[in-house]
């Protein structure tokens, strides 16, 4: 009937995807199905639309842990319209287009998600001048302060608030310098 | 965050020679901080054992030291509200604390004023200035030591940098993530430890940041040296 052309159709479903992923992925609270249904599928029997989400929900989920590239993409999509109670052609086209726009925001969220420490968010930082002696030729050291955010998923940063004498920034530099030789090895092998 | 300064009473204004009492503000500013008076409300009635093991508990604190423990025998004890307590030793923390931050000949010129203590104001009992005034003029090192290094003005500093790159290779949201990622503990001068995990990016962006500083640092170094030879 005339569900059935609306839930085959492409810029509903479309949008459907980018509720799943907003729901899913981007912690998008609040998009229920009857949210997506009302907005993308009106006309559609409460349980056809369920079945819909269902099945696009498990395929996109399919896709984004597997972070398929074009070719997985394209095969995995052809064997899905293939299966019986499977996809459409139309519909595995969108879910191409869609996943091809949406595959790098949704691999970051979901690395993301495998991030239970704090981790760095944020980085500000000023320099001072300390004058140091009470003497005629003074000697202004500078002196960094250096504020870094940290935080975890969901919650409230901690702001870690240092000093940093100039020898002190060097040994980070330093630091830093070697961890960048050590990714770089690892990216280069890999 | 860095201790700039202390919120609460003014600073005392240091009175020169010859000047009458009445133009001097005590110790305490104007207005004592409103810890103080409460406290001194509730001195009324207290036993002087009971005050004097109450004013130990507050040097040792001064003095950094851990004491949790002497206030919970003492609230066990004695037959005061949590609220009480806390007023009291509270009160009595500021008012030490603020008596100490001056050196103690500048103390020794007020020991005789009344207003030194704002007795009238506060009307705290005669035997428990005296007990103040023996904390105040007493063995004073152990306890400035403490505070100065306690209220430095200073921000930690990083003592030590230990790092790790891990590549993830699966996670439970994603079957083959090949993911490095860096992690990092700053351990800090004032002995904490922190942990963190530096996503790539934002790694270029810290280093970037870092080399950044140290170019600053330089640049602001040959400024003030040009600025001298002026």
């Amino acid at each position: 009937g005339k569900g059935d052309i609306l839930l085959h159709g492409c810029k509903p479903l479309s949008g459907l995807l980018s509720g799943i992923a907003q729901a899913t992925y981007y912690g998008h609270a609040g998009i229920t199905e009857e949210l997506l249904r009302g907005q993308l599928y009106p006309e559609a029997a409460p349980h056809e639309f369920r079945a819909l989400l269902a099945k696009m929900s498990g395929v996109l989920k399919s896709v984004a842990s597997a972070d398929m590239d074009l070719n997985q993409l394209e095969a995995f999509l052809t064997a899905q319209t293939k299966k019986q109670g499977g996809i459409t052609a139309d519909q595995a086209a969108v879910i191409a287009k869609f996943w091809k726009n949406h595959r790098t925001k949704i691999r970051e969220s979901l690395i993301n998600q495998s991030r239970w420490d704090n981790t760095l968010k944020n980085m500000n930082w000023r320099v001072d001048l300390k004058s140091q002696s009470r003497h005629v030729d003074q000697i202004n050291t500078p002196v960094a302060i250096v504020e870094m955010e940290l935080g975890k998923n969901g919650q409230e940063s901690e702001f870690l608030c240092l000093e940093f004498d100039e020898a002190k920034v060097n040994q980070m530099l330093k630091k830093l310098s070697e961890i960048e030789e050590s990714i770089t090895a690892l990216t280069q092998t890999t | 965050m860095a201790a700039a300064g202390k919120a609460g009473s003014p600073p005392y204004s240091h009175p020169g020679h010859g000047e009458s009492s009445l133009g001097r503000v005590s110790f305490l500013g104007a207005r004592p901080p409103a810890e103080v008076e409460a406290m001194a409300g509730g001195l009324r009635g207290l036993s002087q054992e009971t005050f004097r093991r109450l004013l130990t508990v507050v040097v040792s604190a001064l003095e950094g030291k851990d004491c949790k423990e002497s206030v919970r025998a003492i609230a066990e004890s004695v037959d005061l509200s949590e609220e009480q307590l806390t007023s009291l030793i509270s009160g009595m923390y500021t008012l030490l604390r603020e008596a100490l931050r001056l050196p103690v000949s500048t103390f020794k010129q007020e020991v005789s004023t009344r207003s030194a203590w704002c007795l009238d104001k506060l009307r705290i009992p005669e035997e428990f200035i005296m007990d103040f005034a023996g904390v105040v003029f007493g063995n004073r090192h152990p306890v400035v030591e403490a505070t100065t290094m306690k209220q430095g003005n200073k921000l930690p500093s990083v003592n030590d940098i230990k790092w790790r790159v891990d590549v993830a290779i699966s996670t439970s949201s994603l079957a083959r993530a090949l993911q490095p990622s860096i992690l990092m503990l700053l351990k800090l001068s004032d002995g904490t430890a922190h942990r963190f995990e530096v996503p790539v990016v934002k790694f270029q962006e810290l280093r970037y940041n870092v080399a950044l500083i140290l170019k600053e640092m330089n640049d602001l170094e040959k400024r003030s040296i040009l600025k001298i030879q002026d």
